[in-house]
């Protein structure tokens, strides 16, 4: 499948990695690289690289060194998460099988009580500007961020409430949480990691800091750089602000930037960056990597087409798919089929807790949920507008996941009418008015609303057509309104939605788990808001939860703080037994494919993968190479 | 004149107050804040906020306080020079407008000569010669020009460009000449994408002049001194130049100072559907991101080049044409 020198270099990988423990390994290393320090300009690769490197298995072959890979983004300076191709190293790292944890940025982790966590640096690994990288660089960014009041107001991540970190040695610290997380492991692999948090490198950012330096002098600089306040310039400098990365601050990561543009960032590899690969040669294999800012989501789909783009994972949709099918040859690129990690692409949230009492009545009962559910003909759905490639499915977790039970899937999942209408009749609702509609209890017809914002994905609109149909069969009067996003998540809040749309994403395990959002009424587009300000306030606000809901708190609650694996099961089989039952969240389709666009040339991309929100760390991105 | 110079001045100040005001009543209206699209933002890639933490990034970007609190704030600094900080972009307003300004006025003055390189003759030729084949052509290509929206003709031109001249799509460069300095291929590269743009802008523009001339340069031809003029015996062409033309030209003078605000904003669709790095995505950007200070700023700043360019119209026009006189 790939060129013959592969295996050759994969055998001389083999045959190195026999070489007995304590033998002094050669390290290989870029060709710019080796110029420089030829040149005196760089360290030996050696001193560069930490003393117990993190090896990455590669996914395909070792690869050569070289090549400039080129992407976009639709704002660089915006909320860009789309600028992460590559280019987060959490202190852990999800496996390729998104089921574990693997060290990364740290050599190891250890706890036995999910409370108390011993964290072991990597020693002699450097910034990229080559300062040492150590523990003093986490308690830095411990003591003078987030527990300093004039850099931090609150401390508002739930972990961090209360926990303690200490320092041991300059590779070791011991973080002692409130209560004991079990899902801390995975935390320190995802989410906050991406943020660029649990370090700061203190030997740059202490100029910037009140605790290090002169407040008239540092206020003197702010002026100076245009910001307002100490604490605005510090988060500037450390990249808390809108604009996360710097040139000048050093970083640990892959590549760091070197030139940054109105519309256009570059970055270059770290001479210190702390992987190699099975063969000790120094990651990055790529030498840069070309960020363009293309603001238009349809221009966006034209760069692809006509081969301007190396990889791209966010703007990519199902609709184009056989446009890129059809471009392929033309753009030198692959169209590679991933796995979604939506449990439902789009789902319903018809809301329990509407301000309108008697349909916020109607939705409480289940039965009405079933029969909205038994109604969708999603096979019709799925061959209309995913080309019969999405699975028609009850909203649940992914297949993939330890918890899944297939008739989750299933339940009232079929296309049923006479049942749903037996259902509707059962619950009393058997007046009808001229038109054939049903009346609510009070006599009024049985309609509503649902309000969403109708991107992300794009279906939602054309779903909801084919589901005002199906429910006119019903009986049921269903309006669509698609609304700006603001509008959405304002009139959300202000529980003013009868019921809305949101995507079923982060549906495998670890997501759902940290999140622990759904089966929960968690988030602000939600089936249950009321319930949330319940609970937040002790029962000073929203409204009551049935005992189901209830008990669905509960099961969360105690989810969160459980460690042993058995019990974990059974809690998470409860919480998803009571969607699968009660249907709180209404599925459609789940599981489409995700189009993701590679260059033909780039190699150790998986050709099937799963998509999620944090999707490509897991599959190493430092290690792609061009093979040409 | 100097007198009616400063009477308009300071005329500015009340005028500019009420603007100020009603921009930011205005960008207030819709529902929600840069908090809503920044949490809807994270929470749509999978991220989990939670009440608390909303509320926490309202105090942080001073959202909390009341809207009159805001305002005086904003103009009090604005007053002082201090357009404020974008919430998205973490940097000052100005130094982000400031950075995207060459290209927008390469872009704009480049569109403002193409527009009258074209308009101009043909103006001419369709009222000289009203009611032939070719004023019907000129016409007819004219209200198309008017007609099409600019962001289709954008499409149209990008998708014409990549499949036949295999011009990238999209940007100002190829990727090859990204990065690489300035040197005669870069520069044909700038210019194989700059036409799109130029031509997009251009032609509503041409079109709409080309009308307005040729209504005015038809009034004009009927004319007694048109008449006197041809019976000295003076060649037509030198009779058109010299007298009807001049005042035909009034319209386009009394409108040269709306030209500077256009100058500065760019064309907002066109430049969005491009992709080109011009002020006119950051003001769209800010105003659906509800970017409050960056999105005010902005438009404060096209007021006051309105206000200003309106000044500058009303003199040239009494340069140019004597009836007009300072009151």
């Amino acid at each position: 499948m790939f060129a013959k020198r592969y295996w050759i270099v994969l055998v001389v990988a083999l045959a190195l990695s026999v070489i007995p423990a304590g033998a002094v390994l050669a390290f290989g290393e870029a060709p710019s690289l080796a110029e420089r320090v030829a040149a005196g300009e760089l360290a030996p690769v050696e001193e560069r690289l930490p003393a117990e490197p993190l090896v990455i298995t590669p996914h395909e072959a070792i690869g050569t060194y070289g090549g400039t890979m080129y992407t976009v983004a639709e704002n660089l300076r915006g909320f860009g998460t789309d600028l992460h191709v590559i280019g987060f190293e959490p202190p852990l790292s999800i496996t390729r099988d998104g089921l574990g944890v693997r060290p990364n940025v740290l050599k190891d982790y250890e706890t036995e009580d999910y409370q108390t966590w011993t964290l072991y640096f990597r020693e002699g690994m450097r910034w990229s500007d080559g300062a040492p990288f150590t523990a003093d660089d986490m308690m830095f960014w411990w003591e003078d961020e987030v527990q300093n009041p004039e850099i931090t107001e609150v401390v508002y991540i739930r972990e961090f409430q209360g926990a303690t970190i200490e320092k041991i040695d300059d590779y070791t610290v011991v973080m002692t949480l409130s209560r004991p997380f079990p899902m801390f492991e995975y935390t320190l692999a995802t989410q906050w990691g991406y943020l660029g948090m649990w370090w700061r490198p203190k030997h740059y950012l202490q100029q910037y800091h009140p605790s290090y330096r002169d407040e008239a002098e540092l206020h003197a600089l702010a002026a100076e750089e245009g910001y307002d306040t100490v604490r605005e310039l510090y988060r500037a400098m450390a990249g808390w602000s809108a604009k996360p990365i710097r040139v000048e601050t050093p970083a640990i990561t892959a590549f760091v930037p070197v030139e940054q543009r109105l519309e256009t960032w570059v970055w270059e590899r770290n001479p210190y960056y702390f992987k190699v690969d099975a063969a000790n040669n120094q990651l990055p294999y790529i030498d840069s990597h070309v960020v363009r800012e293309i603001r238009d989501a349809e221009t966006i789909q034209a760069q692809i087409v006509s081969g301007q783009v190396d990889v791209e994972v966010w703007h990519t949709t199902l609709e184009n798919f056989a446009l890129y099918r059809a471009n392929e040859e033309d753009g030198e690129y692959n169209t590679l089929m991933w796995q979604n990690d939506r449990g439902a692409d789009v789902m319903l949230l018809p809301n329990q807790t509407y301000e309108d009492e008697v349909l916020a009545e109607v939705f409480r009962d289940k039965r009405f949920r079933q029969a909205l559910s038994l109604a969708i003909d999603r096979d019709e759905i799925n061959e209309m507008l995913y080309f019969g490639l999405a699975t028609p499915r009850q909203y649940t977790l992914h297949p993939d996941s330890q918890f899944f039970q297939p008739e989750w899937a299933e339940a009232f999942a079929d296309y049923d009418p006479d049942q749903a209408n037996a259902l509707l009749d059962d619950m009393g609702l058997t007046e009808r008015d001229g038109a054939g509609y049903r009346l609510r209890p009070d006599g009024q017809r049985l309609a509503f609303a649902a309000e969403y914002w109708p991107s992300e994905p794009q279906t939602k609109t054309p779903i909801m057509e084919l589901v005002k149909d199906h429910w006119a069969e019903l009986g049921i009067d269903l309006a669509l309104q698609p609304q700006d996003r603001s509008l959405n998540a304002q009139r959300a809040s202000a529980n003013q939605i009868a019921m809305n749309l949101w995507h079923g994403g982060g549906a495998i395990d670890i997501d759902w788990q940290i999140n622990s959002r759904p089966p929960l009424p968690a988030g602000s587009i939600t089936w249950g808001l009321g319930y949330n300000d319940w609970m937040d306030t002790d029962g000073e606000d929203g409204v009551e939860p049935p005992p189901e809901v209830e008990r669905l708190y509960e099961l969360a609650d105690e989810l969160s703080r459980e460690i042993d694996p058995e019990r974990r099961l059974e809690i998470g089989t409860e919480m998803w037994q009571m969607q699968a039952d009660h249907v709180f969240h209404i599925g459609t389709v789940g599981m489409a494919p995700y189009p993701i666009i590679v260059n033909k040339d780039l190699r150790n991309i998986p050709e099937e993968g799963l998509w999620s929100s944090l999707w490509l760390h897991r599959y190493n991105p430092e290690h792609f190479f061009f093979d040409r | 004149m100097l007198t009616y110079v400063a009477r308009r001045c300071l005329f500015m100040v009340p005028t500019l107050l009420v603007i100020s005001f009603l921009t930011f009543v205005i960008i207030e209206l819709p529902p929600g804040d840069y908090v809503t699209s920044y949490v809807q933002s994270l929470e749509a890639r999978g991220m989990e906020i939670s009440r608390q933490q909303v509320e926490l990034l309202r105090m942080r970007y001073g959202l909390d306080l009341p809207f009159h609190q805001r305002y005086v704030k904003w103009l009090s600094n604005l007053v002082q020079g201090d357009m404020g900080h974008s919430f998205t972009y973490g940097e000052p307003v100005r130094k982000l407008i400031a950075e995207r300004l060459p290209m927008t006025m390469v872009i704009s003055v480049s569109t403002i000569f193409f527009t009258w390189i074209v308009a101009i003759p043909i103006s001419i030729y369709s009222a000289v010669k009203k009611y032939t084949l070719g004023d019907y052509v000129f016409t007819f290509a004219g209200f198309i020009g008017l007609s099409i929206p600019n962001f289709f003709l954008a499409i149209i031109l990008m998708y014409i460009g990549y499949r036949y001249f295999g011009v990238s799509m999209g940007g100002l460069f190829s990727r090859e000449y990204l990065l690489a300095p300035w040197s005669w291929g870069r520069f044909v590269d700038l210019l194989s994408h700059l036409w799109v743009p130029i031509v997009v802008i251009g032609t509503a523009g041409t079109a709409g002049m080309i009308r307005v001339l040729r209504a005015t340069l038809l009034d004009e031809l009927g004319r007694d001194y048109v008449r006197t003029a041809r019976s000295k015996g003076i060649k037509e062409i030198q009779v058109l130049i010299r007298h009807p033309l001049r005042v035909a030209i009034n319209p386009l003078i009394s409108t040269i100072g709306w030209l500077l605000p256009t100058v500065i904003s760019g064309e907002v669709i066109t430049s969005q559907v491009l992709s080109l790095p011009t002020t006119g995505p950051l003001l769209l950007g800010a105003l659906l991101n509800q970017d409050m200070y960056l999105a005010g700023s902005f438009v404060m700043l096209l007021s006051f080049l309105t206000v200003i360019g309106t000044l500058i119209s009303d003199l040239a026009l009494a340069l140019v044409d004597p009836r007009i006189r300072y009151t």
